[in-house]
């Protein structure tokens, strides 16, 4: 690696550090600050990692999926982490939950969507695997094609079909158990 | 008629319904959302670009990798985010990739200058060299010449001072026909035909 008064090591910092805002906006626009990662500690690894990589195989080609696989350990790697301090204890002034999607909720209304939670874990589960996977990747917020793409399945179309079915039966099963109508 | 202002708070309150429906968890997709938020799987990242990339990889982590997906709100957030940072990636490798060549070609046309400039110097100095050594060359020359000149002349003046000896009467093959000749001058006889049979012969 060329010295640090050297414009081209200049430059590579200049590219990661680029890199590494993109990637701490993106952790932000994405929500997974919400879950427990911190953005500024990812950009930060994910630029030392990529460095110690330059550095280790200088005459080596540097390719996309080589970067994209360095970013995905290390959300993963601060993902554990943030599931290892969750389930640590807490102070009791700052309760710690970490909120997603809506504002904080009453007590009250925490112990319905409990219940609701439970409910819809257990209907999930009583679908059939061929059709509740493509279910929860649904309500993850994949589009078709991905849900084709992941699940092994044919087409769009044959997706489309196993996600349409599958919702129809677990709103019917939501139902039977007096949860009322859900939208998807 | 219809007034824009009464359409705009209908939509108004048809949004309202939908994001109060949202609060109220009665959406599947924001309840599985919340129901799947702390689930954090043991992942593999190679497994899980595979999967996302279309990529073949080992079943077994793939289909872990695929669940992962479905089952955590926060791989799936995951997921969405190297989606859009996918063409980033690209940039930054081909940038990279771009940096690192452009040092060895830099390093090679310095080298190739520095190459040149010493070629530039090594022609006239070779050039140099080879007039003075051949300077030196002709000058030996001429020198060796007039040396084998003078030595010419030399050699002919001694050739008079001295005989033949070719034809000389030192020869020592026909010596012995010319005894009476040497005995004369003081030479030693032919010693075979010399020998005094008188005593006996021993």
């Amino acid at each position: 690696m060329p010295s640090p008064s050297d414009p081209i090591h200049a430059r590579l910092e200049e590219l990661l550090a680029a890199y590494g805002a993109r990637v701490k906006a993106l952790l932000s626009t994405y929500g997974l600050d919400k879950h427990g990662v911190d953005p500024a500690d990812v950009e930060q690894e994910v630029r030392i990692r990529l460095w110690h990589a330059l550095e280790r195989d200088r005459s080596g080609a540097f390719h996309a999926s080589y970067v994209q696989r360095v970013v995905a350990s290390t959300v993963i790697d601060a993902l554990r982490r943030a599931q290892v301090r969750a389930a640590e204890p807490l102070p009791e002034e700052d309760d710690g939950s970490i909120e997603l999607d809506v504002a904080p909720v009453a007590p009250d209304r925490r112990a319905v969507d409990l219940e609701r939670m439970q409910g819809l874990r257990q209907c999930l589960d009583e679908i059939p695997e061929r059709r509740r996977l493509p279910i929860a990747l649904h309500l993850q917020g994949f589009s078709l094609q991905e849900i084709a793409d992941l699940a092994g399945i044919p087409s769009a179309e044959a997706a489309r079909k196993l996600v349409s079915r599958g919702l129809e039966e677990l709103k019917q099963r939501l139902r039977e158990r007096g949860m009322g109508d859900f939208e998807d | 008629m219809k007034i824009f202002g009464a359409a705009g708070f209908e939509e108004s309150d048809s949004e309202f319904d939908s994001k109060t429906n949202a609060m109220n968890t009665k959406s599947l997709s924001h309840l599985h959302r919340r129901m799947t938020a702390d689930a954090v799987r043991d992942v593999d990242a190679d497994a899980l670009l595979a999967a996302l990339e279309g990529r073949p990889a080992d079943a077994a982590r793939r289909t872990a990798a695929v669940e992962a997906l479905a089952d955590s709100a926060a791989h799936a957030d995951l997921a969405r985010m190297l989606g859009a940072l996918q063409a980033d990636s690209e940039t930054l490798a081909a940038d990279v990739r771009r940096v690192r060549t452009a040092m060895p070609a830099r390093v090679q046309r310095e080298r190739r200058h520095g190459h040149a400039s010493r070629v530039r110097w090594a022609a006239p100095l070779a050039a140099c060299m080879t007039l003075v050594v051949a300077v030196f060359a002709i000058h030996e020359r001429d020198a060796r010449h007039h040396a084998g000149a003078w030595n010419d002349v030399a050699a002919s003046t001694h050739s008079v001072a001295q005989p033949d000896r070719i034809f000389s009467t030192r020869d020592e093959i026909f010596s012995s026909s010319e005894e009476g000749v040497r005995h004369a001058g003081g030479t030693l006889p032919d010693e075979v035909f010399r020998s005094d049979f008188s005593e006996g012969g021993s």
